[in-house]
């Protein structure tokens, strides 16, 4: 609701009003007085509903983003809605493969370092993380690309949303999200380690995987509901960047074209439909973890 | 834990003493610098590092260390007095919502967890969008919702310090609400605050050398960090150079702050051991 406002304010404080854009070339070329232009200018102004209240406008606006009506891209004409929608997959799948390489990194390391705590393994586990969480994705992702170039047969730089291009962005996207879930997951493993039920799970015999997938491993778990839901928004930053990196056709490289362009009702789109994205996905995360562990304090997470 | 915690404080030291290290290179960079940064040299183009341009020419054949020197004066000072605001403003917005009444606490959280939850980075880009792409804009953007982690860890530092039995105690001898948080919630907040603003502080750096990367942020005859990796780009494969330079200068500097921002939480999770005890 909130953000709604936020949006909608910002789309109505974008310099020059649609009606300037739209009659700007019109008047220079087609000699109509002033006055004819002014008379245009109501007309088309009432068409568009700009002289009411803004209030009243705000509840136009908003019923027709309800309705999936984002308006049409400046560039070439087509529903601001096909857009997005076609360059949906490329990021949904970039997106899913990154998260899917961050899990597996996190809860690799997150295991491997906490079996022995101050060992090396657990030392060289947070030197890496600390750097993962340190390199911005664009760098990672020149860096990559650059140590390609040099190889034979490398990387193919331009081209489309493919499976053969998708593992590096995915790789760098997942590289940069990893570090965060693992310290959490390291941690809270160590912690319920030393909890009573684990120490008596071990007195009856339990071996290090049985604790760790029977008991502990399950118990660990629940503090990274709210890091997924936390971690969108580090998610669509990420995205933005390696898109840019890889020309990899996905919303984050259409939003930076459109700005480039100054496409303003593909730029709103982009934004609104991220914006909810991630609110959607932080309730939803809110909601699961109140579900498994009601006493669960979100708060706790923000020093972590 | 234990062989891990001597070493700690040795880790924020390093990480001091770089940062300490880049600000000095980069505020004296008139001074350091061999040549002007946009001093276009007659000679090679495009070369590789030697011992005239230790880091190198770039395509127009100006000098890339000058350009390195010079280009981070524009965004460490701009990410320095930006994070002072936010720092400030977050921290005193978080405070006052967590001593607030029932209306103020409620509304505050909302608009704090919603601000949380809002990439800066979408924010700033949005800001592109209408206003062009300029340092400025980028930032402005981006601080709309930058405050709120610094809001939300105040919040909730000082919430817990106010049920503490001593600020309970001080309430019941009648200390107003600045009292209490001047000598229950500050300095509770201190240290977590620190540590959470050397992690953000290089989080904005890195976002301000990316929007440049994308072309949102300083535009390009501007030598700043970002701007120099979109331009060496498109030599990645001939003059990689071009792209390391800049890069490692990023790297370095937020490195650095992620180490002190570790040593320093490493320190107060050791303090809150003692306390313990």
């Amino acid at each position: 609701m909130l953000a709604s406002i936020g949006v909608f304010a910002l789309v109505r404080s974008a310099p020059g009003d649609p009606i300037d854009i739209e009659f700007g070339p019109m008047v220079s070329v087609s000699g109509l007085s002033a006055a004819d232009v002014a008379a245009l200018r109501a007309e088309r102004e009432r068409q568009l509903g700009l002289d009411r209240p803004l209030a009243e406008q705000y509840g136009r606006w908003l019923a027709r983003m309800v309705r999936g009506d984002l308006g049409v891209s400046y560039r070439n004409r087509q529903p601001v809605r096909d857009e997005l929608v076609r360059h949906l997959p490329a990021s949904v799948a970039l997106g899913a493969a990154g998260v899917g390489v961050a899990t597996v990194l996190a809860t690799g390391l997150a295991v491997a370092a906490s079996r022995r705590p101050g060992g090396w393994v657990d030392h060289t586990v947070r030197v890496a993380s600390i750097l993962g969480a340190s390199v911005p994705s664009f760098l990672t992702g020149l860096l990559a690309l650059s140590l390609l170039a040099r190889s034979q047969g490398g990387y193919q730089i331009a081209g489309g949303a493919t499976l053969g291009r998708l593992w590096l962005p995915a790789l760098v996207l997942g590289v940069a999200a990893a570090p965060t879930p693992l310290r959490v997951l390291r941690s809270s493993l160590l912690a319920e380690r030393g909890r009573l039920y684990a120490v008596a799970a071990v007195a009856r015999g339990a071996g290090p995987s049985r604790l760790l997938l029977r008991h502990t491993g399950r118990v660990a778990v629940a503090p990274l509901l709210a890091l997924a839901g936390m971690s969108m928004a580090g998610l669509v930053t990420g995205s933005i960047m390696t898109e840019a990196v890889f020309s990899w056709p996905g919303l984050g490289r259409l939003a930076v074209d459109a700005i480039g362009a100054q496409d303003y009702p593909v730029v709103q789109g982009y934004v609104l439909v991220v914006v909810v994205a991630v609110v959607v996905a932080n309730a939803l995360a809110g909601a699961l973890q109140r579900r498994l562990d009601p006493t669960v304090d979100a708060s706790a997470l923000a020093v972590a | 834990m234990r062989a891990g915690g001597r070493r700690r404080p040795a880790l924020a030291g390093v990480g001091a003493a770089v940062l300490a290290a880049v600000v000095v290179a980069v505020a004296l960079a008139p001074w350091l610098a061999p040549f002007e940064p946009s001093e276009q040299l007659v000679g090679p183009r495009l070369s590789g590092p030697s011992a005239a341009h230790w880091l190198g020419t770039d395509r127009f054949g100006r000098d890339v260390a000058s350009r390195l020197l010079h280009g981070g004066r524009e965004t460490l000072a701009l990410a320095g007095a930006v994070l002072v605001v936010l720092v400030g403003g977050g921290g005193l917005a978080g405070a006052l919502v967590a001593v607030g009444g029932r209306w103020v606490g409620a509304v505050g959280q909302r608009l704090i967890d919603l601000a949380v939850s809002v990439p800066a980075v979408l924010v700033a880009l949005a800001f592109v969008g209408l206003r062009g792409p300029s340092l400025a804009t980028v930032i402005g953007g981006a601080s709309l919702v930058w405050w709120a982690p610094f809001a939300r860890l105040s919040c909730s530092v000082v919430r817990a310090a106010m049920a503490q039995p001593s600020a309970v105690a001080a309430r019941g001898l009648g200390a107003g609400r600045i009292e209490l948080l001047r000598h229950e919630g500050w300095p509770r907040l201190r240290g977590p605050m620190l540590v959470l603003a050397a992690v953000e502080a290089g989080q904005l750096i890195a976002a301000i050398a990316g929007l440049s990367f994308l072309g949102f942020g300083a535009q390009p005859p501007s030598p700043e960090w970002g701007a120099m990796l979109e331009e060496g780009r498109a030599y990645l494969s001939t003059a990689p150079h071009l792209v390391y330079a800049p890069g490692s200068a990023v790297l370095l500097t937020v490195l650095a702050l992620t180490c002190i921002s570790e040593g320093l939480r490493e320190g107060l999770d050791r303090q809150a051991q003692v306390v313990v005890q």
